[in-house]
């Protein structure tokens, strides 16, 4: 499966805006997911098994680590797609 | 004189700081291996751990009161049944502020983070006394469910860290989700201090002039509206529950810095006593 970034963006901006209730225009790709979306890391635990949806497998702690923007989880979706 | 005064007390918590550490140590290496070889189950180890870091804290606080540093008064804290698989959320305006809780309420669990845990002054105590240890948000929620279910009592600050010098308390989430994943009552705490007393961002060393007042107030315990929160997803109900207690909590707070400081009631009040 190949998917754009910007396919990935908008998968991406749905399940954040169903999975933590949030407005789907704040949901911008410079957005930071613990400063301006008010994520915390019990709702990353659950963001990363969301994207298991898009990539098809669980994606693991250290995939995530250095996560901090919207942009970033497109980065790593893209990168965990091209390597499947 | 002020100087010195100030310049005194900075040596005397100097002093007491590094007794409170040596007393951590000295109580892992001596007293909790009698402890654990005395007769009874975990469940009992555990409780003799947590009565240990009662009675230490409370002989800290006790020669902070004698020195001048502070003055600690308890206000409307319920009795041991009223404690029991209670969820105790506090604000957390200074660095004592667990201290000074634990001081005051003999059975008491807390999270501590891993420097806590794995550290050489508290951290064989605090796993003795079944203290949960911040691992992983998702273990961490589910051992403090546990710990609560068991009918411990929990000390959670929800703004895990200390609060903000300036500007209303800010919640996270975590303590939220333990009274949503644990369904435990809520017993909760009010904390002043006048004047601030090791505030966020403030060294051991700033000590106050004057004689600090640290009030604990008790407020009617809460219970969650299990119904009206239907079949919430646990995250969003988590951020429901976080708002309210948030609301809640600066409203209290406001409620009480509006009122001048008087001297409380006399039945009302239940200052530390020297340990016994």
């Amino acid at each position: 499966m190949t998917l754009t970034k910007a396919e990935i963006f908008i998968k991406l901006q749905d399940v954040l805006a169903k999975t933590f209730q949030l407005d789907p225009a704040a949901i911008t790709l410079e957005a930071h997911l613990f400063t301006d979306l008010d994520l915390d890391s019990i709702d990353a635990v659950e963001l990363a098994i969301q994207l298991q949806e898009i990539t098809g497998r669980r994606v693991k702690a250290e995939e995530f680590k250095n996560v901090r923007t919207v942009s970033d989880v497109v980065e790593t979706v893209h990168q965990m797609l091209q390597g499947s | 004189m002020d100087a010195l005064r100030r310049l005194g007390k900075i040596l005397v918590s100097g002093v007491l700081f590094s007794l409170l550490g040596l007393g951590g140590i000295l109580l892992s290496l001596m007293v909790l291996p009698v402890l654990a070889s005395l007769p009874g189950g975990p469940e009992r180890r555990r409780m003799r751990a947590r009565r240990l870091i009662h009675h230490l804290f409370r002989a800290f606080v006790f020669a902070l009161e004698a020195s001048g540093i502070l003055r600690v008064e308890a206000l409307d804290l319920p009795g041991p049944e009223g404690l029991r698989g209670r969820l105790i959320l506090a604000n957390h305006p200074g660095y004592l502020d667990v201290v000074v809780i634990i001081a005051l309420i003999p059975d008491a669990v807390c999270v501590v983070k891993e420097g806590v845990w794995n550290s050489l002054f508290f951290g064989r105590i605090v796993q003795e006394a079944g203290f949960v240890r911040n691992l992983d948000p998702e273990r961490c929620l589910q051992h403090a469910s546990e710990a609560l279910q068991r009918g411990d009592a929990m000390i959670l600050f929800p703004e895990g860290t200390r609060s903000a010098p300036v500007g209303p308390l800010r919640f996270r989430r975590g303590a939220a989700h333990v009274a949503l994943l644990s369904r435990a009552e809520i017993l909760p705490l009010i904390v002043t201090c006048e004047p601030p007393l090791l505030e966020k961002g403030r060294r051991w060393y700033h000590i106050p002039n004057r004689t600090c007042l640290y009030r604990v107030r008790a407020q009617a315990p809460i219970v969650l509206p299990t119904e009206s929160l239907g079949d919430l997803p646990p995250l969003l109900a988590a951020r429901q529950i976080s708002k309210a207690l948030e609301a809640q909590f600066n409203g209290w707070l406001l409620g009480i810095r509006a009122t001048p400081l008087g001297e409380p009631q006399a039945e009302n009040q239940c200052p530390v006593e020297p340990p016994s």
